[in-house]
């Protein structure tokens, strides 16, 4: 779906139509999930976390300018889901957590075949979370840079220099 | 084994590989859905427009929201660990003006005669065993040290830095989580200074954190602190015993603290030691002097000497000067030299 698409149906969710904010959840309820998965490496507490941030946007979608793009508003509340989530619970989130992803996910199948992914996501934990973040919209999400500044509140520019660094910083811990 | 190179090409792909491991399944995603909208049909507050609520929680903290950012600058800049770490740096190491700039914060703030003189007592027992640790170098080692040292400050520092950037952003974002729910324009302006003066400080971090990071070894040409702290040490040392010597050649007996009896014996009972002359060491230090090194100490050596002569001249004509009726064991007056 484009993001016109997402603009016009948060339109409609604003006004209280929950039909739309249903099919809002439809199509960024992966995205969204795999964005917060990737950090908490459980699935439970990112499906936890995923009905959280559906939650705020309904709560706070009259707030919602609909002159600027829903995507990375949505993004917005899930990234501060997640500064909040791992605030509370640093300690008990284990870089080793990666290998005990089970049921659905088929992290552990898939990390057998391929270690590197294994090192690659202990060596983005060690990263400085908004490293984290940037490298995970552009990479993974395959965000915008523009989208990714709305969501973080960098310029575009300044953006290009932490995935420059981040990279680098990857490489040096690999 | 070979060794993978992790190309920004195969990082990315790894990214995205990692990415995809991470589905929500369509059953789940099933009962997340009906979990929300069942939620949502009970009809939880929805956030207003204007909302005052959020912006009452908020005003209560209004005064105290300016002095934030300048409390978390200094907390960042201070940061115990790095005094700490610094409390055992020797001149010439990387934190050895941060040792010494705590040291002095913690003169100004110690307020009663005991404490500073404890204090100061502290400092001057560093100093020695700071002075003890520069002669115990071989200053052949010297620029493997320097290396090995300047490796390790230079991690530790990317590694503070890297924390306060990562403190920092942490800061910013819980600022930047508010804003979104305030829709007071003035509290939006304070809240988005304290945000603005966040970026700054990360900017300058990031920055500082680059060009320590990037930086190299400085060489021979510009470590040899310590080489040069030992030469003086040793030069301090030479002088003295040389100074002695020459105003015992000159006066002989006639200066007291230098005859044949012990210090203190002259004058009729009383102390007539200089304290300054009584600081003078007793017997020569016998220090081995680095390579390179020998023709600078014959030079200091004969400056030295010629400055003991001067000295020695000086001090003769003062003596002729002293009334012959007074003791003759009396000293001039460190005034009288300076004045001469």
């Amino acid at each position: 779906m484009k993001n016109e698409e997402l603009n016009k149906l948060a339109a409609r969710t604003q006004n209280g139509d929950e039909q739309a904010f249903g099919q809002i959840f439809d199509v960024l309820s992966d995205r969204i999930y795999k964005f917060l998965a990737f950090r908490v490496k459980n699935p439970a507490d990112a499906q936890d976390l995923t009905s959280q941030v559906f939650l705020e946007a309904w709560q706070s979608l009259p707030r919602y300018n609909p002159s600027r793009s829903f995507l990375p508003w949505v993004f917005s509340i899930a990234r501060y889901k997640l500064i909040d989530h791992y605030r509370k619970f640093r300690s008990t989130v284990s870089l080793d957590a990666v290998m005990d992803l089970a049921g659905d996910t088929d992290i552990q199948v898939e990390a057998e075949k391929n270690a590197d992914v294994v090192r690659v996501l202990q060596a983005l934990d060690r990263l400085p979370e908004l490293y984290q973040t940037v490298l995970k919209l552009k990479f993974v999400e395959e965000l915008e840079y523009s989208e990714i500044a709305e969501i973080t509140g960098k310029t575009e520019n300044s953006l290009r220099v932490i995935v420059k660094r981040g990279l680098d910083k990857l490489r040096q811990i690999l | 084994m070979k060794k993978v190179k992790f190309t920004d090409e195969r990082l990315i792909q790894l990214l995205k590989q990692a990415g995809a491991t991470f589905k929500l399944s369509a059953s789940d995603k099933g009962i997340l859905k009906a979990e929300l909208m069942d939620v949502i049909k009970t009809g939880p507050d929805r956030i207003k427009r204007g909302s005052r609520k959020v912006a009452y929680q908020f005003s209560r903290r209004k005064y105290t929201m300016p002095l934030i950012p300048i409390i978390i600058a200094a907390l960042i800049a201070i940061g115990g660990g790095t005094a700490a770490l610094a409390d055992s740096a020797k001149p010439g190491d990387f934190l050895y003006p941060v040792d010494q700039w705590v040291e002095r914060f913690q003169e100004r703030v110690t307020w009663t005669d005991e404490a500073k003189a404890g204090l100061l007592a502290r400092f001057s027992e560093e100093r020695l065993q700071e002075l003890q640790a520069l002669l115990e170098i071989d200053p052949e080692q010297l620029q493997e040290r320097a290396r090995e040292r300047w490796r390790a400050h230079k991690e530790m520092a990317t590694e503070h830095l890297a924390e306060s950037v990562e403190r920092a952003n942490m800061v910013r974002e819980r600022f930047e989580g508010r804003l979104t729910g305030v829709t007071d324009e003035d509290e939006q302006v304070e809240i988005q200074q304290v945000i603005d003066t966040m970026d700054e400080i990360i900017a300058r971090r990031e920055q500082r954190m680059e060009e320590v990071e990037s930086s190299e070894f400085p060489g021979a040409g510009q470590v040899p602190v310590r080489q040069q702290v030992q030469q003086w040490t040793r030069e301090n040392q030479e002088t003295m015993e040389q100074v002695r010597e020459q105003i015992q050649e000159e006066f002989g007996d006639e200066m007291p603290g230098f005859g044949a009896g012990e210090p203190g014996q002259h004058g009729k009972g009383q102390s007539s030691v200089d304290p300054a002359i009584a600081l003078l060491p007793q017997s020569p230090i016998q220090l081995p002097v680095a390579d390179g090194l020998v023709e600078a100490q014959q030079e200091w050596q004969k400056r030295v000497a010629e400055t003991g002569q001067q000295i020695a001249a000086k001090l003769a004509e003062v003596l002729e000067q002293v009334d012959p009726f007074e003791d003759p064991n009396r000293l001039p007056q460190p005034e009288l030299l300076v004045e001469a």
